[in-house]
């Protein structure tokens, strides 16, 4: 282990944003015991040991993400985007169905959902598209033509599961991307307009029950009992929390289930019913710390790879943190997107962890003289 | 743009985390809004969400007699319920569970509909059962604790108590109506937990989310009643009276005893009766308590109060001679009959051989302005406020509207309506030297040692009223006991005593062609001892088939009744060696029944067939006269539940 021996690699691994990260995973398995508590018979489920196993796995894959130069990523860029892609055609295929989607694939003993997966490969492969596409004045449209045909497979292949949520995590981060790889003013503009046209179009795509959460999102108390329950009793549950929280175990909401899907895509609010206004601005405060680490990374990185690699996950990590939070306080209409390393589900605990842990590897060799082999 | 990332802090890196963090911001001020601004209004919403008044009822006051034996109680019953929806019962406990239930498993599973969030399985069941139900240790299904009225002396007094039933135990009938409030006591306001499926959460590991919130020293118990009726005499009184209506082969009966120096029932009887423990299942007609709700024309028993009007005011003399025009006597078109010619009669022989001319030239000599008086006096044509429940005031004419034929047949009691109240507290103003006392069946009511509301000797007096002279009352209540002692009432005649009563043989209204019918109501009022009377008993038979008159029919049952009560009482003279007054029975007659089967009546009066009957609840149709003869079904068959015994007498060779 030639490569751990090297001082600053070690001086510059980011301890800070593994702590920080560390404690988000603290709190959020701390949340999915009491969201998964048994109230009728006082005594805890299994979820949350299940997701303490997932995070040590999530731990070992983030320390082993650090260890080699993520450089030679950009060699298995492809083989790793093919794989990821090959798991999400599976879905449709020998997939399990759980809450009237199709998302999950049985592996031997193990339930993973490829889409989270499928997320990291996406950004390793697109950071490698981007690496060498360098245009002065900025990239041109048919510089984006390729990376966007990348990106295609994957979020039409979840939004049939349908996964409206997790689509709409890919595009952003992927639009993230492609801000930091710099189009030009033009190419900018006619993607905004593009955009603005495909909203009719993307609009008329959505299954009926992902609209009627739209439109709920406009007036929840129109239907206080239907689409506009999951939102209100968000409110109620985070309202009820005030300042200082109603204390571990001890949200009613929660724990007399009018919170619905508390322990995954609204675990937020539990949190906040619990521990009050303060414990979710230190939460929110948590992830901005991330996410500015993260930023330091990308601001540090030694080459353009390194730094799309640590954009992509960073931008992952605040899209879903923003817009979940978004969601349970109503700022945003209910779509079904999870907490990063704090709502429960294995895969995205992993996927989320050796993310961070590639992040941290960016961050580590940006002084490393280190030569590769070229390809 | 730029298109290559420097090392330095970069100025587009500094736009990024301002944004990053200007996102972040937004969603704390958006949170700080929520968990402040709107927190007191949401966190209303919560409570309101789940937390749940559950109102619990205190314990129902129970019901005791005058001497404070028990005649209705509040327990605990355990009732059954499940949550299908929720929960589904394992299919092969279902047989179990049903027969636990005595349900069919078809009728349980229909009650286990499996979208019924809540189902009551059995309410009220054996507390065994429940036992067994709760050691299969269902999952979803659960016992709660109901509270039940009980009447651990089934029928008895059961038109004085009424009824409490539903969830809630509200008063239907009786004394349970007219003191609902007293014995409900304050109810308990408790908080309980509901959760997101709307289970209210009384599950064992829940309990502690049930809290009290505005009682914290819990319900207040209801008050206990305390009532005039004395349960000895009640049993004696509704065993006569059944035994009375069964022999007149009669639809109905009503008797009532009470004191006449107070106005208190000592005891009220109507058959047919009902059990209170079992509301539901009894006829309308049979929980209506016909001493207070039934108006009908009293017939000759509403002679005296026409004679002792007219001594009052003077109008004749107690020696006054009557000519009673050889039975026959012509008011306009109208003629009215006696039942024997007489000629000329005293006052006192007016009341003893009951004659109508006589009682209605004794009227006229009255007057209508004052008749009416009296009788209003009297209290008729209006309530006697007797603390029960459905009371009518009967019908008496306006002052104004008394034609001459009018005040004729009213004289003797006919086209005027009363109740059987209003005659027995009446007559209580004959006993007891003039004074009307309104009849009443609380003594008092108790909470906790303290009284709460009792009707005190002073209200008594206050709410009583003069209505006639004593010396009036008294000269009256000579001539009642000369109707005793030789008159209409022989057979009212105790050995020993000095019985004062009046026979009645009303015609009754036909309700659908407002004429007379062929039917008859049979009524006996009077009071003992006649010179110091402590009881007034009043005995009415309905339709009695066979002999119709009141001297006949309701007369025997009258003397038992106040015979038994003066001896309960402890108010008959022995009269040297106490003779047993029915010849012990022969060997024959205590040819007891065996245990489990049909007691045996051979051999048996009519009478005693008929106590024993009663006794053993089991109804008896009778033919002939004299000693059973035969018996169908013979003694020690087991016996059918809803069958009947029929019993063939013969007179002794």
């Amino acid at each position: 282990m030639r490569l751990m021996m090297d001082r600053r690699l070690i001086a510059h691994f980011d301890g800070l944003l593994l702590l920080t990260v560390l404690t988000i995973v603290g709190l959020g398995t701390m949340t999915v015991y009491s969201a998964t508590w048994d109230a009728s018979r006082s005594m805890p489920t299994g979820f949350a040991w299940r997701q303490t196993s997932w995070s040590l796995i999530g731990l070992v894959g983030l320390l082993g993400a650090t260890v080699f130069d993520y450089r030679r990523l950009e060699r298995y860029a492809f083989v790793l985007y093919v794989a990821g892609l090959a798991l999400l055609a599976a879905v449709p295929l020998v997939g399990e169905i759980g809450g009237g989607s199709r998302r999950w694939i049985s592996i031997g003993p193990v339930t993973v959902q490829p889409s989270e997966m499928m997320k990291l490969a996406l950004i390793i492969f697109l950071a490698r598209l981007f690496h060498h596409r360098i245009r002065p004045g900025g990239l041109r449209l048919r510089d984006l033509a390729l990376p966007t045909l990348a990106a295609m497979p994957p979020v039409f292949l979840i939004l049939e599961q349908p996964d409206l949520g997790t689509a709409g995590v890919f595009v952003f981060v992927f639009a993230s991307m492609v801000l930091l790889a710099g189009p030009s003013w033009g190419t900018l503009g006619l993607l905004v307009l593009a955009c603005m046209g495909a909203v009719p179009v993307l609009l008329s795509g959505l299954k009926e029950y992902q609209l009627r959460r739209l439109t709920t999102f406009f007036n929840p108390e129109m239907d206080p009992l239907g689409a506009g329950y999951h939102l209100i009793q968000s409110k109620i549950a985070i309202g009820s929390g005030g300042l200082a929280g109603r204390g571990f175990l001890q949200g009613t909401q929660n724990q007399l289930n009018f919170l619905p899907e508390q322990h995954t895509d609204f675990i937020f609010s539990v949190y906040s019913e619990e521990w009050g206004f303060f414990g979710a601005i230190t939460l929110i405060a948590l992830y901005a710390l991330v996410v500015l680490r993260g930023l330091m990374a990308v601001n540090r990185a030694k080459e353009r790879f390194g730094a799309l690699i640590a954009f992509g996950v960073l931008s992952n990590v605040f899209w879903q943190a923003a817009i979940n939070v978004g969601m349970t306080t109503g700022l945003l209409p209910v779509v079904g997107i999870t907490l990063p390393f704090f709502s429960y589900g294995g895969s995205s605990m992993v996927s989320l962890m050796l993310g961070i842990g590639l992040l941290i590897n960016v961050n580590m060799r940006r002084h490393s003289r280190e030569r590769l082999p070229r390809y | 743009m730029t298109t290559s990332l420097g090392r330095a802090p970069d100025r587009r890196m500094l736009v990024v985390a301002g944004l990053l963090l200007a996102a972040f911001g937004l969603l704390g001020l958006r949170l700080a809004h929520i968990t402040v601004v709107k927190a007191e209004e949401l966190r209303g919403r919560a409570d309101q969400q789940h937390w749940k008044t559950v109102r619990v009822a205190a314990p129902r006051g129970a019901i005791l007699d005058r001497n404070r034996r028990t005649l209705a109680h509040t327990v605990g019953l355990p009732s059954i319920y499940a949550s299908p929806k929720y929960n589904a019962v394992a299919p092969q406990a279902l047989p179990r569970l049903a027969a636990l239930l005595d349900l069919s498993p078809e009728e349980l599973q229909t009650k286990l509909r499996p979208t019924a969030g809540f189902a009551w399985l059995g309410r009220r069941i054996d507390p065994e059962k429940a036992r067994a139900i709760d050691a299969l240790n269902l999952p979803g299904v659960g016992t709660m604790i109901e509270p039940s009225r009980r009447y651990p002396k089934g029928i008895l007094a059961a038109h004085v108590l009424g009824t409490a039933a539903g969830a809630d135990l509200r008063g239907r009938e009786g004394v349970e109506l007219r003191y609902d409030e007293l014995m409900r006591g304050a109810e308990t306001v408790l908080r309980v937990e509901r959760d997101g499926r709307g289970h209210t959460l009384l599950t064992r590991a829940r309990e502690e989310a049930v809290s009290e919130v505005e009682a914290p020293k819990g319900p207040t118990p209801g008050a206990t009643l305390e009532l005039t009726i004395d349960a000895l005499l009640q049993a004696m009184v509704q065993r006569e009276l059944a035994i009375g209506v069964e022999k007149a082969r009669a639809d109905a009966g009503t008797a009532i005893v009470l004191d006449p120096k107070s106005g208190a029932i000592l005891a009220l009887a109507n058959v047919p009766t009902f059990d209170p423990n079992h509301p539901g299942g009894s006829d309308k007609a049979a929980v209506r308590n016909r001493a207070v709700t039934d108006s009908f024309e009293p017939g000759s028993t509403f002679k005296p109060f026409t004679v002792a009007a007219a001594l009052d005011v003077g109008a004749v003399r107690v020696e006054d001679r009557i000519d009673c025009e050889e039975g026959a006597f012509s008011i306009g078109r109208r003629t009215i009959h006696d039942h024997h010619r007489y000629s000329l009669l005293t006052v006192p022989e007016v009341i003893q051989f009951s004659s109508n001319i006589g009682t209605t030239k004794i009227a006229m000599q009255l007057g209508r302005e004052r008749f009416a008086d009296y009788v209003k006096s009297f209290g008729f044509g209006r309530m006697t406020s007797i603390d029960l429940p459905g009371e009518v005031p009967g019908i008496v004419r306006a002052k104004d509207r008394w034609a001459m034929i009018d005040l004729a047949t009213g004289s003797f009691g006919q086209g005027i309506s009363t109740t059987p109240i209003q005659l027995a507290a009446a007559f209580g103003a004959i006993a007891n030297g003039g004074k009307l006392y309104q009849p009443y069946v609380l003594e008092r009511a108790v909470d906790d040692g303290r009284v709460l509301l009792d009707w005190n000797p002073e209200e008594r007096e206050a709410a009583a009223r003069r209505v006639v002279q004593e010396s009036t009352a008294s000269v009256v209540g000579q001539m009642l006991e000369s109707a005793v002692s030789g008159g209409t009432g022989k057979k009212a005649q105790i050995e020993g005593v000095r019985v004062a009563g009046k026979t009645g043989t009303a015609q009754k209204v036909d309700s659908k062609t407002r004429r007379y019918s062929q039917e008859r109501l049979a009524s006996f009022i009077g009071y003992a001892p006649a010179d110091d009377p402590v009881l007034v008993t009043l005995v009415m038979i309905d339709n009695p088939r066979g002999v119709k008159y009141g001297g006949e029919v309701a007369a025997p049952v009258f003397r038992e009744i106040t015979e038994r009560t003066l001896d309960h009482l402890g108010r008959r003279p022995r009269l040297g060696a106490p003779l047993p007054r029915r010849t012990p029975p022969s060997p024959s007659e205590v040819a007891a029944a065996p245990r489990d089967g049909v007691p045996s009546f051979l051999g048996l009066s009519l009478r005693r067939a008929l106590e024993r009957a009663h006794d053993e609840g089991i109804p008896v149709e009778v033919s002939g006269t004299g000693y059973v003869k035969v018996q169908d079904p013979a003694p020690g068959t087991a016996l059918q539940d809803a069958g009947s015994i029929r019993l063939a007498l013969e007179p002794v060779a």
